[in-house]
């Protein structure tokens, strides 16, 4: 017998909770972004994700407890990473990354998409087994995320260990099987097919979990996480860039035959000199989050830098402004950035968020119930509204 | 779970695994194939390109050829008279006849609820189905239980008791498809009627049987051009007890075909 889903995984000790100890029952939400794979370089279309992430985990917390689910080992297992991984040991035997920069990495991952040969399934299966026992990560891969830790300290990420905690899960049987008891999975297995996802009670077509090798896609690899942490929260933020959109929608739908109000936060990506394309392809050369840091963090220093830079990844590019990344615009935010924390003075520890703040930020809601960033933001460019500058400085914007 | 067996290991395939002679072997197939032909269209040409959707949540091999014969035996002469003439063409979808149900309709359920008929039509009534699932497959070699035995729905026992052989060296595709095929125009042909015991044995290879079956499916042999393979094959009844309900006339046209 199956326990229930609130059962079958205990708290995960590890997951990041912001909020301050709760008087009295407080909402829950569940924050799930689909992670940046360690890859590549972070370009400005991952950094405004992370930003919009932050901003609503922080300002979250102050209405109630936020646990942001981001596991790196989640998305591992996806052909995506496996396979340059295994391109790398293939191409490069013996190559030291401990010194590359992220550029460099970067470079490599192009490299590897326009090699004309891919990996084997079969080539693949002993990274997939690494990561699945050990938590094993390719050391180009380590290399990334120990420069991306540095960098999330720069920009003021809330968790600079963002991702590399381990985060318990359920395996596939137990996924399968919580899918098979509520009619949403149709396992195909025994007759050496795939494992559907099934939510054609909503009008959408079947889609793989498993494929008929066995190999399991992003869709099963995150609703192994999800499904149990799902049905602890009153809200769940799904969070991914527009691009994964229809599959994020097929896990919103599935998590809510568990339990709790699921939404989907979609966050557009930004275009380089015109061009919306994924790290695959280039074309970030000179826009990662590096080379920001090394071009303004001189000029305008830390603070300004920081808040700068989400006035304009968050508020102003918006959703989905469409605009390409200009270093221009980004330039006027940082001194806006300058001229509000001077407005606000410096920031005074407090005990928690005033009645004020809370009352502020609730005015700064979506539909779905989470403080909307782009309208919280936004609100920091507002000259004509009582907006309560420092402690909203203090407390959201690091 | 029982591996599938040969029918000469069968004891109760009783002197039919005399090897036949390879030509007079080919000739009975070419026979059986064309008899089908002749059951299906009775000689006029295939007018109407009708299909059945099966809907499959799982494969449970008893319940799906009671279904497959309570369907077939189930639907309107003329209906029945035109999918034959359509070769009781099939498709076998992955779906959950429960999450379906409200918005297609299905001409038979199982009464587990896993499987799921639709009635015969245009292709193009099934844009919305074929939309939503994928097709019921795998690669894995099949694992099936020897022998399952079964009633045909519809009526008490008659006495009567067939021996289907079907082959499992294929996918979990090829065998719905040759498994459907067989008991639908078996059913609407009254070689099988209701209250008839089936015995369906899974096994490797046909190669063995003897004497002539009731109905058997034959396929040509792909990689040899003008040969032929059964890959189901079903005995006549063992028993006649008395006087039996006549499902025939489903097939008016096949008889006329016949007496001509």
């Amino acid at each position: 017998m199956r326990p229930a889903l609130a059962e079958s995984v205990q708290p995960s000790p590890t997951a990041v909770d912001t909020s301050p100890a709760p008087a009295s029952r407080r909402c829950t939400t569940l924050l799930a972004p689909v992670t940046v794979t360690p890859t590549k370089p972070l370009t400005p279309s991952h950094v405004k994700f992370l930003l919009w992430m932050d901003v609503l985990q922080r300002a979250g917390a102050c209405l109630g407890e936020v646990t942001c689910l981001y596991n790196h080992r989640t998305f591992a297992l996806t052909r995506q990473v496996l396979g340059f991984w295994e391109y790398l040991d293939r191409a490069h035997p013996g190559a030291d990354y401990s010194g590359m920069g992220e550029e460099e990495i970067g470079a490599l991952y192009v490299a590897s998409h326009a090699a004309p040969c891919t990996a084997s399934a079969a080539a693949l299966r002993p990274y997939a087994e690494a990561v699945e026992r050990d938590g094993w990560f390719h050391p180009a891969s380590r290399r990334l995320l120990d420069i991306w830790q540095e960098q999330y300290r720069v920009i003021g990420l809330l968790d600079p260990l963002l991702g590399r905690r381990p985060v318990e899960s359920l395996g596939e049987e137990e996924v399968v099987g919580h899918l098979l008891d509520a009619g949403l999975c149709l396992d195909l297995r025994h007759w050496g097919g795939p494992v559907y996802l099934d939510l054609s009670a909503h009008g959408l077509p079947l889609r793989q979990l498993v494929d008929a090798g066995g190999r399991p896609n992003f869709l099963m690899c995150a609703l192994k996480e999800l499904l149990p942490l799902a049905s602890r929260h009153d809200r769940v933020v799904l969070a991914s860039d527009a691009d994964l959109s229809p599959d994020y929608r097929l896990l919103a739908r599935t998590l809510t035959h568990f339990g709790g109000r699921v939404s989907h936060l979609p966050v557009t990506r930004v275009p380089i000199a015109g061009v919306t394309a994924s790290s695959r392809h280039g074309g970030w050369q000179g826009y990662t989050l590096g080379a920001l840091i090394d071009r303004f963090v001189p000029e305008h220093g830390p603070d300004a830098f920081r808040l700068g830079l989400r006035l304009y990844l968050v508020a102003g590019l918006g959703k989905g402004s469409g605009q390409s990344f200009s270093d221009d615009h980004l330039r006027r935010q940082l001194a806006r950035a300058a001229r509000l924390l001077a407005q606000a003075g410096p920031a005074s520890p407090a005990a928690g968020p005033s009645p004020a703040l809370c009352e502020f930020l609730l005015t700064r809601t979506a539909p779905e119930g989470y403080v909307d960033p782009y309208r919280l933001t936004s609100s920091l460019l507002d000259r004509h509204r009582s907006v309560p500058l420092p402690e909203l400085l203090g407390t959201v914007y690091p | 779970m029982t591996a599938a067996i040969l029918p000469r290991s069968d004891p109760d395939a009783r002197g039919r695994n005399r090897p036949p002679d390879r030509q007079e072997r080919q000739a009975l197939l070419r026979d059986l194939y064309d008899e089908r032909v002749d059951a299906c269209t009775g000689g006029l040409p295939a007018v109407r390109d009708l299909s059945v959707i099966v809907v499959l949540a799982t494969l449970d091999p008893a319940a799906f050829a009671k279904g497959a014969l309570k369907f077939a035996l189930g639907l309107r002469p003329a209906r029945a008279e035109d999918w034959m003439r359509a070769y009781t063409r099939t498709a076998f979808l992955a779906g959950n006849p429960a999450n379906l149900g409200a918005r297609f309709g299905f001409d038979h359920l199982t009464p587990d609820g896993h499987a799921a008929w639709t009635a015969p039509a245009d292709p193009g009534e099934h844009v919305g189905l074929r939309r939503l699932l994928r097709a019921f497959s795998g690669t894995a070699p099949l694992e099936l239980p020897a022998r399952v035995d079964l009633d045909v729905p519809g009526a008490s026992p008659t006495g009567a008791a067939h021996d289907l052989y079907v082959v499992t060296s294929g996918t979990v595709g090829t065998y719905l498809v040759h498994l459907h095929h067989t008991l639908a125009e078996a059913a609407l042909r009254g070689i099988l009627r209701p209250g008839d015991r089936l015995r369906l044995r899974h096994v490797r290879d046909l190669g063995g049987m003897g004497g002539r079956p009731a109905y058997a499916r034959v396929l040509p042999v792909p990689a040899a051009p003008g040969r032929l393979r059964p890959v189901t094959w079903l005995t006549a009844e063992d028993a006649v007890p008395g006087p039996r309900p006549d499902f025939s006339h489903h097939l008016r046209h096949a008889r006329k075909g016949r007496a001509a």
